[in-house]
């Protein structure tokens, strides 16, 4: 399988906190890969490792087949970044940024740019400093779908834009990775936005991937059954149910998170001798909260309820 | 090149205007003034409107030479430095190297320097045709070549320093430290000699001699390249003017600052702003740099004979150091002990 990007035992840190440690991480050509995690997980160094502009500690990285520490720039041809904030030349206009676009990148497509340009009615002769952060994030995409990608890093962009904009963003991305075959990694909080566009996902925590893998598979692998017990749930068994990440318990009623497969998990409950197993919809966000309980990942109480306990 | 071209192309959108107000701050003696002269007469003499460009190609540091050399650490600073904190993050991760960038801006600033210094040469050698003047056609032409190349030095050592800076005015300060240090640990060491030990005349000159090489503003003053004595005011020797030494010098000096700024840059996680990152953390060097010169003067008050001054600098140096390392420690122990 081809690999857009590829890291070997990458490691980051910063003075005393290791932001990136040991990753391993394969984003497959032509898939649109999410990357989640809470805050600080290293979601926004990893990309910033990948496009250039942090350099790592150790190991190793490759985007698009290319070491990331070659120094030639051309590695970064095809390689388009929208972050969250875009910072470009706050004294440049809109026209000025997609010239200066059309000098450094060489398959710059000036048509696609009109087209793009039209579609988010961006300001052309407004200079940046006096775009709206929307507008800024606008005018990083015109820039990076404009210069053909085959890679598109994407790094919390669409957190604060307008559901309207959003979505044309969002609209956007997908169509240049359908029509092109264009990678897309996209780093984002927004797990319904993910889960509706994204065929992988991975999920950092303290530098480090808790789990990579297709959508697909993600949803077959993590299963949430609600257990109803004649009597007092059997607690100790249930702790001990290999690949359970997490469980809550509402008297009779026990709800656990469990990984494996379903004929696998199921024949192990038969021994707890439940009256009923019933399987809940799990979607991409309680996958994540899941994981990350059993990570041990602060939590208030409130959002809880008194009885959930977090399974190391 | 195509890269190259749009590099430079960005650099004159984000810096005309600044280039614009450089051009005009250094031109206010040689060119300005003598416009303004011409269009007041306000003296008798045919040649009055000259005298301020008689005074800048004469040796002696002038006006329009001390602005220039500050314009130019500022304009490395700002060209470099100035990006750091914002849209040096967007460049990097466009499809150009990072010495492609450096290398742009040094391209940039020497086209600008060149540039300048050619319409003020060009103004100064047209004004003296049209116009009586007391200045020759050869004087303009070797202050131009050398001043030239001084600033372009200076420009690339402000660059190469701005690699690894974060504040302009604090790369700029750097820089000015590290174009003062040979002339002052010159200084500072004949000093220390001839304190214990009498020093030989010819010594002395050798030693300023070899500062008036290394110490990148003297080609443009030439204030060093009279010889005083440091016990009496006399001139007791004048370097005889050596431009194609002085030239060879400043290209030389120039490329390697400019292929040690590539290098710098090249390794410069971009993260790590405003600490030494050749050498480590900025707060460690500024206190070893500190306790070394303080150990210095202190260790030549103290001290009856050389072997003692050097016992003494070494172990005031370990001593000062180590006490600054422990207040530094208090203080942030304080910081942080008020902060909770």
């Amino acid at each position: 399988m081809d690999f857009a990007i590829e890291t070997r035992a990458l490691n980051k840190s910063f003075g005393k906190l290791k932001a990136i440690d040991d990753l391993y991480l394969a984003v497959p050509a032509g898939s649109i890969f999410g990357l989640i995690g809470p805050n600080g997980a290293g979601k926004s160094t990893l990309i910033q490792i990948l496009v250039g502009i942090i350099l790592p500690d150790s190991g190793e990285g490759f985007i698009l087949g290319r070491n990331i520490r070659e120094k030639d720039g051309s590695i970064r041809n095809r390689v388009g970044y929208v972050p969250d904030v875009p910072v470009m030349y706050p004294s440049f206009s809109v026209a000025e940024m997609y010239r200066l676009g059309s000098k450094l990148y060489p398959f710059w497509d000036w048509e696609r740019c009109k087209q793009l340009q039209k579609s988010f009615h961006l300001p052309e002769g407004q200079r940046l400093c006096n775009l709206s952060r929307g507008e800024k994030v606008q005018v990083a995409l015109v820039m990076a779908l404009a210069m053909r990608p085959r890679l598109l890093l994407l790094d919390e962009p669409t957190a604060g834009l307008d559901p309207v904009v959003r979505r044309s963003f969002l609209q956007a991305i997908i169509e240049e990775a359908a029509s092109n075959g264009t990678t897309v990694f996209y780093s984002s909080h927004n797990l319904k936005d993910l889960e509706q566009r994204v065929d992988h996902i991975a999920a950092l925590n303290q530098g480090r991937i808790m789990f990579s893998h297709s959508l697909d598979e993600l949803k077959e692998s993590v299963h949430r059954l609600q257990l109803i017990f004649a009597g007092e749930p059997p607690v100790d068994e249930i702790k001990s149910l290999p690949g359970l990440v997490d469980w809550e318990s509402m008297g009779r009623v026990v709800i656990i998170t469990i990984t494996g497969h379903i004929d696998y998990i199921c024949s192990q409950l038969v021994a707890l001798n439940p009256e009923l197993v019933k399987e809940q919809n799990l979607d991409l966000e309680s996958i994540f909260v899941a994981f990350m309980k059993a990570e041990g990942y602060c939590f208030g109480s409130e959002g809880l309820g008194a009885t959930s306990e977090v399974m190391k | 090149m195509r890269v190259l071209k749009g590099l430079l192309w960005k650099e004159w959108k984000q810096h005309n205007r600044g280039i614009l107000l450089i051009f005009i701050i250094i031109s206010l003696e040689p060119i300005l003034i003598p416009i303004t002269y011409w269009i007041y007469r306000t003296s008798e003499r045919a040649e009055a409107w000259s005298d301020g460009i008689k005074a800048i190609l004469t040796p002696g540091s002038s006006n329009t030479e001390i602005l220039a050399m500050i314009a130019v650490v500022l304009l490395a600073s700002v060209l470099l430095v100035g990006e750091r904190d914002s849209s040096l993050n967007y460049l990097v991760t466009t499809p150009v190297s990072r010495r492609e960038i450096i290398s742009a801006k040094f391209i940039y600033g020497s086209l600008v320097l060149i540039t300048i210094m050619l319409i003020i040469s060009l103004f100064i050698l047209i004004a003296r045709i049209l116009f009586p003047a007391e200045y020759s056609a050869q004087e303009v032409i070797q202050w131009t070549i050398i001043t030239t190349l001084a600033l372009l030095c200076m420009f690339s050592l402000a660059l190469m320093v701005a690699s690894f800076s974060r504040g302009v005015l604090s790369s700029a300060l750097f820089t000015t430290v590290i174009m003062g240090l040979p002339w002052i640990l010159v200084s500072f060491m004949m000093q220390v000699f001839s304190q214990f030990k009498p020093v030989s005349a010819a010594l002395e000159i050798k030693a300023r001699y070899l500062v008036t090489y290394l110490f990148i503003p003297d080609y443009i003053s030439r204030d060093g390249r009279y010889i005083w004595s440091s016990n009496s005011n006399l001139v007791i020797d004048r370097v005889i003017p050596d431009y194609p030494l002085e030239i060879t010098i400043l290209l030389l000096a120039s490329f390697l600052f400019w292929r040690l700024a590539i290098k710098i840059f090249e390794k410069n996680p971009l993260e790590r702003q405003g600490e030494l990152l050749l050498f480590g953390s900025f707060k460690q060097n500024a206190l070893i740099f500190i306790s070394c010169i303080s150990a210095m003067g202190w260790a030549r008050q103290v001290a009856s004979s050389l072997l003692s001054f050097f016992a003494f600098f070494l172990i005031m140096w370990l001593g000062i150091y180590l006490a600054m390392l422990a207040l530094a420690w208090i203080i942030t122990w304080f910081v942080q002990f008020k902060k909770y």
